[in-house]
């Protein structure tokens, strides 16, 4: 059952996927083009196949735009809290003691803020824009990872067959990059998995919010933003945008629950 | 170089103490996993370490491997204590004590092929050559333990626990070792697989001249393979000896019982030694430890620890009793 969920989130996300790249090119508009004299056309007329917005830019093309935008923005944050992840939590996984009292108390703390409020309180200081988002979203991402990598390393340290390469002589560096992590890159994949649908509803936060992607740039959050003020004559201004960012984030949660069974099989009965 | 009549293992005293903690800041009493012992361990020699679970047999070849840290005590391999070796001399006691584990299922990891697995020691101490080379040396190890070389590919799921445990002695040969540590190396495996498995060690000791600690809690076993053999008893040695005088007549009461727990079926010592259950922590308190199991115990054993008494040939008790004639499985037989 598991499977086809998972490939059920895979075929929704490659198809996205696919279609953000491709479709903007063979699309006969520019997603910055402004035209007033077709302003709020409603989806399916004429060539504005998903219609225009209320400077009569094409819906479908923007919304293409600012997906590619918010999947590579949750690629890009994902890579950056996994690694940042992997590092904290090796390392306190592998040393324990003081090192990992110290780092996981620093984890606890930053879990401790509700995510909204440090993101937002994070993006009011940088530079709105792309780089700005993927900074702030992995700080407050990473924690997780962090925490999946310790318990797994802590673990899989006492185990025998790490133990015997470093009676061998193996060093900290071979012990976590040859031996442990080969044996752990199912548990981070699952997460880091997870981790990009969370950065892409926390990039919708953080540009709904005005914070993120600046216009004239599409951003799926500050399309939902725009759409507010016309939400009785024009809903599909909303519904649309909500409607790819609820078919990314659901489409990388179908794969990353299925990841995790087939990682973890006790883990997928419970829940 | 040491000098070479000297052991080529020695451990002088060895303590490991870990501390209890009560809640969360008090201090709980320590739980003491090896308690002063000391034993050498010559060059091409084996010897053996018995003893029940938690009696800290696998403690001390831990500690000895530097794989765990000691409370007191000295290790000395080939005179010197890997706690003060520089980085040379430690390379070279990494390359030289090898360490093989009980669980072969566990000590091999999940995600390499064989191939990958015997290269890593190779590749651990620069020792890497061409690839023709590497594969010569891959191939004479399995050989050496008796399996093919078309087994390189394979991943160790593929292998049956004995395969495994063949693989692991590979291992830790392809560096040339003087020393393994066998901890408990057969006795995760089937009867007929430990026999196998022991005449590997046998052969392996003959025909490379490895020292061997041979570290398990099946006494019949570890006298088929041992030269001597020490026995432990809740974290101290209370006998170490020949392998034929232990078998011929043990001079400590635990000694004994370990004896006719195997069957041996003209034991005439099975009468005189019942196995008693024991509360947890009982004698410890002071004294010996093994009293409240010892048919043999007086008065005396509850006052202090029974210190180590050397006998003739070097045979080592810590019994009190110096009046015990207990005949082992071996007594009356004209041998060696």
């Amino acid at each position: 059952m598991k499977i086809r969920t998972a490939s059920t989130g895979m075929v929704m996300v490659v198809v996205l996927a696919f279609a953000c790249v491709v479709l903007p090119l063979l699309l006969p508009f520019d997603p910055l083009e402004i035209d007033l004299h077709h302003r709020f056309l409603p989806p399916l007329s004429g060539s504005h196949v998903l219609g225009t917005d209320e400077i009569g830019r094409d819906t479908l093309v923007r919304l293409l735009v600012g997906a590619r935008t918010s999947l590579l923005i949750g690629l890009s944050a994902m890579a950056l809290s996994t690694l940042t992840g992997c590092l904290t939590g090796g390392l306190t996984g592998f040393y324990g003691g003081w090192t990992r009292r110290v780092l996981m108390r620093i984890v606890d703390s930053v879990l401790c803020f509700p995510t909204i409020f440090l993101l937002l309180t994070l993006a009011s200081f940088g530079q709105p824009g792309a780089l700005t988002i993927v900074g702030i979203v992995s700080l407050v991402a990473w924690m997780e990872v962090s925490r999946v990598v310790d318990g797994q390393v802590r673990a899989l340290r006492g185990r025998e067959f790490v133990v015997a390469v470093e009676a061998m002589g193996a060093s900290a560096a071979h012990m976590l990059l040859r031996e442990l992590l080969p044996n752990i890159t199912g548990a981070i994949i699952v997460v880091s998995t997870l981790n990009v649908a969370r950065a892409i509803l926390m990039e919708a936060y953080v540009s709904y919010l005005g914070n993120g992607i600046q216009p004239p740039q599409p951003s799926l959050g500050a399309m939902l933003n725009d759409a507010q003020e016309y939400l009785r004559p024009d809903p599909w201004l909303a519904i649309l945008p909500g409607l790819v960012i609820a078919v990314a984030v659901i489409g990388l949660n179908f794969i990353g629950d299925g990841l995790r069974v087939a990682v973890d099989p006790r883990q997928g009965r419970r829940a | 170089m040491a000098d070479p009549t000297a052991p080529l293992l020695d451990v002088r005293n060895l303590t490991k103490i870990y501390p209890r903690r009560k809640g969360l800041f008090g201090k709980g009493e320590a739980f003491v996993a090896l308690d002063g012992i000391s034993f050498t361990v010559g060059r091409g020699e084996v010897l053996g370490i018995v003893g029940e679970s938690g009696s800290g047999k696998s403690t001390a070849g831990r500690i000895a491997m530097d794989i765990l840290t000691r409370s007191f005590g000295q290790v000395l391999f080939d005179g010197v204590d890997p706690l003060t070796m520089d980085r040379v001399q430690r390379r070279g006691f990494r390359r030289r004590a090898q360490m093989i584990f009980q669980d072969p299922y566990a000590s091999l990891n999940p995600r390499m092929t064989v191939e990958q697995l015997l290269r890593t020691p190779l590749a651990l101490h620069g020792l890497t050559g061409t690839p023709a080379e590497d594969r010569r040396k891959l191939v004479a190890a399995l050989d050496l333990v008796g399996l093919p070389a078309t087994l390189l590919n394979r991943y160790p799921h593929e292998f049956s626990g004995g395969q495994r445990q063949r693989i692991n002695i590979a291992r830790a040969l392809m560096l040339d070792p003087a020393l393994v540590v066998a901890d408990e190396a057969v006795s995760a495996l089937d009867v007929s697989v430990q026999a196998q498995v022991v005449n590997l060690f046998m052969d392996l000791r003959e025909q490379l001249g490895i020292a061997i600690v041979f570290i398990a809690h099946d006494l019949p076993v570890v006298g088929i393979i041992s030269d001597r053999i020490a026995v432990m008893y809740r974290g101290r040695i209370v006998e170490l000896g020949e392998t034929v005088a232990m078998f011929t007549r043990p001079r400590h009461p635990y000694t004994a019982m370990l004896l006719n727990a195997a069957p041996a079926p003209d034991s005439s010592a099975a009468s005189l030694l019942a196995v008693q259950p024991v509360a947890e922590d009982a004698g410890m308190a002071g004294g010996c430890a093994f009293r409240p199991r010892c048919t043999f115990a007086m008065p005396a054993c509850a006052v202090e620890k029974p210190p180590v008494r050397t006998l003739q040939g070097g045979h080592m008790t810590a019994c009190l009793r110096d009046d015990l004639v207990i005949d082992g499985p071996l007594a009356g037989q004209s041998c060696c």
